[in-house]
């Protein structure tokens, strides 16, 4: 019972996992095998974890829950920071999405999860490998570098009032 | 020493707890202000920060323009979505996976069950070794010395 219960977990995360592999490698194939990639290396390097959640109580479930969700984030971070590098040159930015696209890659990642993702800074952390200074500051910097290469909506709309 | 403490005072007065003066046009938090946006409320550096913000007038703007930039720039983090396609082949693959893994409580039993006899078994046979180890044979001899010495001394 409690298999069934973890496999529909991890399928029902398929729509914030392919959306985060996407917003790393933005390409369907690559984001669905990154997706698929992060569930095996997560089965087969933390089956101890498994193996115990099986034998836990049904309280305790929801940390390892929390736990698993993370471990698959932080999975497909660190697949797609290998495979970037490969398929850099073949990759081209959506259209109308370039400015976010151009990002730094880390930087990307951090205000993706911080965003959209809705996490807190202690799971952004564990996902990106880094401290809180070094999140703060990539957060910083990719709000900064996003602002400036984004037409201020505010600014023109107040052009336009002045004008008429 | 009138040298040294103009120094310290001089250094000191550039120190952290200085710039937390109100309407400081050369405030030098202008920038660390933005991450106001991203820390917890209930954070020391949050606490301390926010009031700063609250008392500096440089920095209270900046930090404004800020947000009202990262509240125009929202709109242009994008959220992919997942066809239905992807979805079905993300499920399959799940459930291969786990049907290959043998997750299931029986299976992690038997597992259990089986590494836990072979830890006996390895037990089980160094302590067989251990018993015909040559030590072991010195042992035996001292002990069957000593036997016959005592039945000899007693009798």
């Amino acid at each position: 019972m409690k298999t069934i219960e973890l496999e529909k977990f991890i399928q029902n995360l398929s729509p914030d996992l392919y959306s985060f592999a996407y917003i790393l490698i933005p390409d369907d194939l690559q984001a669905t095998q990154l997706m698929i990639d992060a569930v095996s290396v997560v089965m087969i390097q933390k089956i101890s974890i498994l193996d115990k959640w099986m034998m836990t109580s049904v309280d305790k479930s929801q940390a390892t829950f929390e736990e698993i969700k993370r471990l698959l984030f932080r999975s497909i971070f660190e697949i797609s920071k290998k495979r970037i590098n490969q398929l850099k040159l073949s990759l081209t930015p959506p259209e109308g999405d370039t400015a976010f696209f151009q990002l730094e890659f880390d930087a990307k990642a951090a205000l993706y999860l911080k965003v959209r993702g809705e996490l807190d800074l202690n799971a952004i952390e564990i996902i990106l490998g880094q401290s809180r200074p070094e999140v703060l500051a990539l957060l910083s910097t990719a709000r900064i570098k996003l602002g400036a290469r984004v037409p201020s909506i505010y600014k023109q709309s107040l052009e336009n009032v002045n004008e008429n | 020493m009138r040298t040294k403490e103009l120094f310290l005072n001089k250094h000191l007065s550039r120190s952290l707890p200085s710039v937390f003066k109100s309407n400081d046009k050369q405030c030098i938090h202008a920038k660390n202000v933005y991450t106001l946006i991203d820390l917890p409320p209930e954070e020391e550096n949050y606490i301390k920060l926010k009031k700063h913000v609250d008392e500096c007038q440089v920095c209270s703007s900046a930090f404004k323009d800020f947000e009202l930039k990262c509240l125009e720039t929202k709109i242009y983090i994008p959220r992919p979505q997942i066809d239905t396609e992807t979805k079905v082949i993300f499920h399959n693959e799940v459930h291969d996976l786990f049907k290959t893994f043998e997750l299931n409580k029986n299976v992690i039993l038997k597992k259990n069950f089986k590494r836990k006899f072979q830890m006996i078994d390895l037990a089980g046979i160094s302590f067989f070794q251990s018993l015909t180890s040559k030590s072991m044979f010195k042992a035996y001899a001292f002990g069957l010395a000593l036997f016959v010495i005592l039945k000899k001394y007693f009798n």
